[in-house]
């Protein structure tokens, strides 16, 4: 009796140990973009740069202040493309493309302005 | 679990570099000029001395059917070219139909909304074009709103099967005579077709599921030179999105 209260007492502080790196693994990375600028935004992907697979996709009629919704992503460093007016738009930051998320993190992207002609 | 993310990024690295070592954007970056091509999607730049698309696969998008290709459209409307001459390199990327595509007449009714176009769309295996058509492209619905996706239809007007092999540059020849438009690649006429009278519009390079390497683009009208460029500044406009700050 003794000894099952022993090796009981030690399972559940094994379990308990473990627990927050389980729960550090399970926490999703989530991102959404804020529109900051006057043109509609009708879509934006985040895109692995290695093979241009799409990761997550936000689809709406986004207008000046728009907020879209936080979306689970897999792809901690990936890129951003934007839609508006019938093309694409590189997304940069101070002309980087790619992006870096902290794992677990929600993150907000805010877009400024565009450049576009 | 990120160890398995890092060795999938080296093969992939790998494997493109080896699939495709001509295309690439090194060097010094070519002197800044007035723009001539605007980039529709895709990763395109202006390297030794050429026009390159280096993705290999294009992500899809489906407003109009440029957008489903790595494009670039010239930023000039043209009305009544007579030639438009070009040399392409284009490398298969070994995955999916690689497609290559020279499209004229591109019109919008709004912004970047090119539903209206005529292409000349080049299709094959790996190895080799396997067939050529000439298409037109129109929107589908003019009440539908413009953000509404698939609202195009593709008309093949004209088709013909091939064996040209994509390997090496290849010389190619859009012209207009009348209503009468040709595709000639290496000097041989390939397909001939029936278009509008009086076509104006830009003209537009497209590529998907293989990388390309275009050069020496002339758009003439008998005589006249309406585009020309030879790559030996960057005459590559990219729309940016700026991204303000990154807030957790």
């Amino acid at each position: 009796m003794k000894n099952t209260t022993v090796a009981l007492i030690l399972s559940l502080t094994c379990a308990l140990a473990l627990l927050p790196s389980c729960n550090e693994e399970d926490t999703a990375t989530e991102l959404r973009w804020n529109n900051q600028q006057e043109d509609t935004v009708s879509e934006i992907k985040w895109v692995n740069y290695e093979d241009s697979s799409v990761d997550q996709t936000w689809s709406g009629s986004y207008d000046e202040n728009a907020v879209t919704e936080f979306k689970e992503v897999d792809l901690l460093n990936g890129q951003g493309l934007a839609v508006s007016g019938g093309t694409t738009y590189r997304i940069v930051s101070d002309g980087e493309r790619n992006f870096i998320l902290n794992e677990g993190d929600s993150e907000t992207l805010t877009i400024d302005g565009f450049d576009g002609i | 679990m990120v160890i398995k993310k890092y060795v999938s990024y080296i093969i992939i690295l790998f494997l493109t570099a080896c699939a495709s070592p001509e295309i690439t954007d090194a060097g010094p970056a070519p002197e800044p000029a007035a723009p001539l091509w605007f980039c529709i999607n895709g990763d395109w730049a202006v390297a030794g001395g050429a026009l390159v698309e280096k993705r290999n696969r294009a992500v899809r998008w489906d407003y109009h059917e440029l957008m489903n290709y790595n494009t670039v459209v010239s930023v000039a409307q043209v009305g009544g070219f007579t030639e438009t001459g070009f040399t392409a390199e284009i490398i298969p990327a070994g995955i999916g139909k690689p497609r290559f595509m020279v499209s004229f007449a591109v019109t919008s009714p709004k912004q970047h909304y090119y539903y209206s176009f005529y292409g000349f769309r080049l299709a094959g295996t790996a190895e080799k074009i396997t067939r050529i058509e000439l298409i037109r492209s129109a929107r589908k619905d003019e009440t539908r709103s413009f953000s509404e996706k698939n609202n195009y239809v593709i008309t093949r007007l004209a088709s013909t099967k091939t064996d040209i092999p994509w390997k090496g540059p290849l010389d190619c020849s859009v012209t207009i005579k009348g209503q009468t438009v040709s595709l000639t690649v290496n000097g041989k006429k390939l397909l001939t077709g029936t278009v509008a009278q009086q076509l104006t519009g830009k003209i537009g390079f497209s590529v998907r599921d293989a990388r390309l390497r275009l050069d020496n683009i002339h758009v003439v009208n008998g005589k006249d030179a309406l585009i020309e460029d030879d790559f030996a500044k960057n005459t590559l406009y990219v729309p940016t999105a700026r991204i303000r700050k990154v807030t957790p």
